[in-house]
């Protein structure tokens, strides 16, 4: 018996920041990066006498993203108390939903290599977010002398997905994630961050012997921050509970850590005994309610689901599957593209495309910026696109065009002008430069008449050189050789 | 004393006549307070300056004619479970004895918006937990009829501050009976209103679905306008009602005639004492003469309400004192290695001995495999009671009883059993369970300690409640006490 | 149902409190004898019987997503351990 006789079964919870500006239940301020404590307010602190009220943005982002999972809403949804202690946990119990989520019954359909399979959600509920533990005197939690509580975090809204156990594959987990990553961007749910936290991911994963239907006991993953980590983590885990179970050994239902710097997962549990929750409705907020009339209005908001955009990216715009993929997977640059295109008079789309997934992009990317905050505006690059579309400008000079329209506010035809003019495509105007460059070279003509075309070469970089690169490639090359005929 | 002297809201209207002043009249009650409070100990904290700053503000406001409600003026105790920006707020608990709170409840900031003036706050059971005052960490507050019997609780201290006039106005909360025991036990007027009714931001929670913060008063006139001002939505408090406040004023009528009163029999037999049942009878038959009828009707539900408030209270409570965790502004003990011993031992160290008690159980009924044979059992009670309620309402206009079984008990009468304390409170506590308004008025006295009755009503009909128990104090004689004042 | 001294250890460090010896017998015949008054709910017929949890019925209030800068918390005024901007607590782990 060995690895290839076990699969892997995997179910993924996955939380994400719902991109409200206040928290779920207060008015503090959602902005990171201040100082410690200073986006707090007396609900988040958990002082005596505070009371949580609902976000109605909240709400509306949660539902938004049920339905872009296919979800049912359900009509009413309860709060419910998870109660346990934790210095990031101010109430000493933490409002969530338990046995009446907002959500259920969802899916998403993910490819791998090229295999399409559907991964069930089984609910997605709201709940507040914890604060943050700095741990003093060590890298991490264990050899910390102490710790400091920084509550900014506390009370921000997220919603849970919950997957199904459907999951078999490192690469499908990858591509779960990956998948609600890119339609909670798309419909401006969450940042989807994983680095940054604003999107997290938590593994149950067991095995069990090919063929076998009941489930093998599993163990939770936390602590994944990246793609690489997700697989890395699975990876080691299939290989340790395969192990365990082939040694004859029990694999222990417990929470683990993955440790980006072994790429292992270690035991959290020491002599804990397991939480109980002691779930009850909470008292201080009644039932979330979502009308026929709330739900239609939700529906009638959701943006263009990513599913749909590839398919019409693909069926009208005959894009590549790799420009496909880059527009998605970057919704900044997606959005970009929609502008650029409701701005050009006679670019194609492909073309369009094809510029700034490559063109554009590379310099994005060169200046450590990316398309959100972009210093050269999409009617800059629809223009740059017609004036390569009508030949105004040669492939070459768009470059160069293109790096002047950053951080400037002039006209790619004004551009163009102080560059001295755009490509130049007037036979009339070139013919004077060919005629005189092939009298210059009598010698290069002569080879060109005995069959020698290439030689044509040399006489283009002349009349290139000669224009300062305005020279439109093709009429010159024709321009040659019918002069050739004449000499 | 004359029923005019007791009245707050005749003595406001001396301070818009000009014939006092509120300084002079914050005065007077921080002198009684200083006078009788070491022997009454209604206080936890006095807030004097704080009084004496606003008294002269608003009789400044007041001379100029500006009169912001019909209590302006009016000396006020708080209950010290209400949150007061820059006062300590403890619970009478060693826990939060340093809390200093940054924010005002918003009955208490509505109350100050009336231009009342906040004397200091009043002593109560720690945590709003208990029937007596006696599991204050600050020491307990006396009866002050006899300083050997309690004067109730929770809200001890604030019924005592009244009941010894050092103000005529206080502020408490009740979950179980805890304005309307003590109303009883001192002879004064306590009102527990709708669920809803008044805001729960700023009160410290005990049981969040139990809780109301509410008015003690000596006339029932002084208790409809404390309602009228604390009253209305909070978009603080999502369980605060969105329906409108009726001017309750309008309510004091002295008219009951054809109103139909219900009695229920559960709370009028053996569990009451015959003393406190015949003054209640009494009580029955003044209205009768006004015109009013009685019937006595089952509520067989009462049975169960004590058993179930005892599940779901305790539960609400363990998880609402889980904030009191050392970390942010409690009491934290100064010997802890690790988070949990700092989290157990300040608690430990910081919760007294009901409170502990009450955490246990709630901790134990909502724990793995419990839920189902107390908590959920218990919210089912729950319905079966409010559904009697209504089933009662349909055919009468308010429910009458003993606010207690019995009159004050003596100090420690009940300390090694903690069950017998509990059944101080199977009059009080079915009106908890539904929601529903209810009103205590002092209806009798027996050897010198003071009886009082209780008026439930259908949802928001605090109108019909301060109706009947206007109408009753203007027609009732009730025995003058002396007191140990 | 009753509670023994093992059940109440086990509640006891759910609910972070320490008990000494001479509390833990009187508290578990305290909590048995109110517990032994849950009894009496079983008197009433509870079948079909849905959970009350809620005792306003009316429409959740919701609030608006606007942000508010928080007045002074009294943050350091309050808390027993304040350090670089936060709440100390002793090691976790």
């Amino acid at each position: 018996m060995s690895l290839n006789d076990f699969e892997l079964v995997i179910g993924i919870e996955v939380h994400c920041q719902l991109k409200t500006k206040s928290k779920l239940f207060c008015p503090s301020s959602t902005t990171f990066g201040d100082e410690p404590n200073t986006h707090i307010s007396e609900v988040n602190l958990a002082l005596p006498g505070a009371l949580p009220v609902l976000n109605k943005e909240a709400v509306r982002l949660a539902v938004l993203a049920g339905l872009a999972l296919d979800c049912d809403i359900q009509k009413t949804s309860v709060f419910s108390r998870k109660n346990y202690f934790y210095p990031d946990l101010p109430k000493g119990y933490q409002i969530s939903q338990f046995d009446k989520p907002l959500c259920l019954n969802g899916h998403l359909d993910i490819d791998v290599e090229g295999v399409s399979k559907r991964i069930g959600i089984t609910r997605i509920h709201m709940e507040e977010d914890a604060g943050k533990l700095v741990h003093q005197g060590a890298d991490s939690i264990k050899g910390a002398t102490h710790s400091i509580v920084d509550l900014n975090r506390a009370g921000t809204a997220l919603i849970e997905i919950v997957s199904e156990p459907d999951i078999r594959s490192a690469a499908e987990a990858r591509a779960y994630v990956e998948g609600l990553k890119m339609i909670v961007q798309h419909i401006d749910v969450c940042d989807g961050n994983l680095e940054e936290g604003s999107l997290r991911a938590d593994i149950n994963i067991s095995v069990r012997k090919k063929g076998e239907k009941a489930f093998g006991t599993r163990a939770e993953i936390k602590n994944v921050n990246s793609f690489r980590s997700i697989e890395k983590a699975i990876d080691y885990e299939f290989k340790r509970q395969t192990a365990l179970v082939l040694a004859g050994e029990a694999v222990i239902q417990e929470t683990r850590n993955y440790d980006e710097a072994t790429q292992k997962t270690t035991s959290l549990r020491g002599k804990e005994e397991a939480h109980d929750y002691r779930y009850f409705p909470e008292p201080d907020l009644p039932p979330l309610v979502i009308t026929d009339q709330q739900l239609a209005d939700f529906k009638m908001q959701l943006p263009e689901l990513p599913s749909i955009k590839l398919k019409r990216y693909q069926d009208e715009y005959q894009l590549t599957a790799h420009e496909c993929k880059v527009l998605l997977q970057d919704v900044a640059m997606g959005h970009f593209f929609t502008a650029v295109l409701s701005q050009v008079t006679s670019a194609k789309p492909k073309k369009v495309a094809l510029w700034i997934t490559g063109e554009l992009n590379a310099v994005v990317k060169e200046k450590q910026s990316d398309f959100s905050n972009l210093s050269i505006s999409s009617q800059q690059i629809a223009d740059l696109c017609d004036a390569m579309d009508t030949g105004k400008v040669s492939g070459k000079m768009a470059k160069d065009v293109q790096v002047a329209c950053f951080d400037s506010k002039t006209s790619v035809s004004e551009i163009i002008a102080q560059m001295g003019g755009g490509q130049i495509s007037d036979t009339s105007e070139l013919e004077t430069v060919v005629q005189d460059i092939l009298k210059a070279n009598m010698d290069v003509v002569e080879k060109i008449k005995a069959g020698k075309t290439n030689s044509a070469n040399f006489l283009m970089g002349q009349v290139m050189k000669s224009t300062q690169g305005r020279a439109k490639p093709d009429v010159v090359l024709q321009l040659i050789l019918d002069v050739v005929e004449t000499l | 004393m004359s029923k005019a002297k007791l009245s707050a809201i005749e003595l406001a209207k001396k301070i818009h006549q000009g014939e006092t002043t509120s300084v002079e009249l914050t005065q007077q009650a921080l002198d009684a307070i200083a006078a009788t409070d070491d022997r009454v100990n209604a206080y936890i904290s006095v807030t004097a300056e704080l009084a004496l700053d606003k008294a002269a503000e608003v009789d400044k406001r007041i001379k100029a004619g500006d009169i912001r409600s019909p209590l302006a003026g009016i000396p006020i105790g708080i209950k010290d479970n209400l949150c007061l920006k820059g006062t300590k707020t403890t619970c009478a608990s060693t826990m939060l004895k340093n809390f200093v709170s940054p924010y005002t409840a918003t009955a208490v900031q509505r109350i100050l918006d009336a231009d009342l003036i906040p004397v200091g706050k009043c002593n109560m059971d720690e945590f709003a937990m208990g029937s007596s005052t006696e599991h204050s960490a600050f020491s307990p507050t006396k009866n002050p009829f006899n300083y050997d019997y309690v004067p109730g609780g929770s809200s001890g201290g604030s019924a005592a501050t009244v009941a010894a006039r050092q103000v005529l106005v206080s502020l408490g909360s009740d979950t179980g009976g805890s304005i309307r025991q003590p109303a009883a036990y001192c002879g004064v007027v306590g009102l527990k209103p709708t669920y809803g009714r008044i805001s729960r931001y700023g009160l410290v929670a005990f049981a969040s679905s139990l809780d109301q913060i509410g008015p003690f008063s000596h006339t029932v006139e002084d208790s409809a306008h404390l309602l009228s001002l604390m009253a209305g939505h909070d978009p603080h408090d999502s369980t605060s009602l969105q329906q409108a406040v009726p001017q309750f004023s309008d309510a004091l009528v002295d008219d009951v005639r054809g109103l139909k009163i219900a009695v229920p029999a559960e709370l009028f037999g053996e569990s009451i004492d015959p003393e406190v049942l015949a003054s209640v009878k009494h009580a029955l038959d003044v209205y009768v003469s006004m015109g009013a009828t009685y019937e006595i009707v089952s509520m067989e539900s009462f049975k169960a309400a004590l058993a179930s408030y005892y599940v779901i209270a305790p539960a609400e409570a363990s998880a609402n004192l889980a904030r009191f965790d050392g970390v942010r502004y409690t009491h934290r003990t100064s010997e802890a290695e690790s988070l949990k011993e700092m989290i157990t031992r300040s608690r430990s160290e910081g919760f007294g001995d009901e409170v502990k008690r009450r955490i246990l159980i709630g901790t134990f009924v909502l724990s793995a495999g419990y839920y189902d044979a107390y908590y959920g059992k218990a919210l089912k009670a729950r319905r079966v009671i409010k559904n009697e309620f209504d089933r009662v309402f349909h055919d009468y206009d308010v429910i009458l009883s003993p606010t207690t079984p019995t009159t004050a008990f003596k100090f420690g009468q009940h300390s090694d059993n903690p069950v017998q304390m509990y059944l101080n409170d199977i009059a009080t506590i079915p009106a908890n369970m539904a929601g529903l308004p209810a009103l205590s008025v002092p209806c009798g006295v027996h050897n010198g300690l003071p009886i009082g009755m209780q008026l439930v009503g259908k949802a928001l009909d605090e109108a019909t409640l301060f109706r009947m128990g206007y109408a009753y104090q203007q027609h009732a004689s009730i025995p003058e006490l002396e007191g140990a004042l | 149902m009753s509670l023994s001294e093992a059940d109440l250890e086990k509640v006891a460090s759910l609910a972070h409190l320490e008990l000494d010896s001479a509390h833990k017998a009187l508290y578990v015949s305290q909590l048995n004898s109110i517990l032994d008054q849950v009894d009496t709910l079983n008197a009433l017929d509870l079948t079909n019987v849905s959970e009350m949890t809620t005792v306003v019925e009316q429409d959740h209030f919701q609030r608006e997503d606007s942000a508010k800068k928080p007045g002074d918390l009294l943050l350091e005024t309050n808390a027993p351990a304040w350090e670089s901007g936060g709440f100390r607590v002793p090691k976790i782990v």
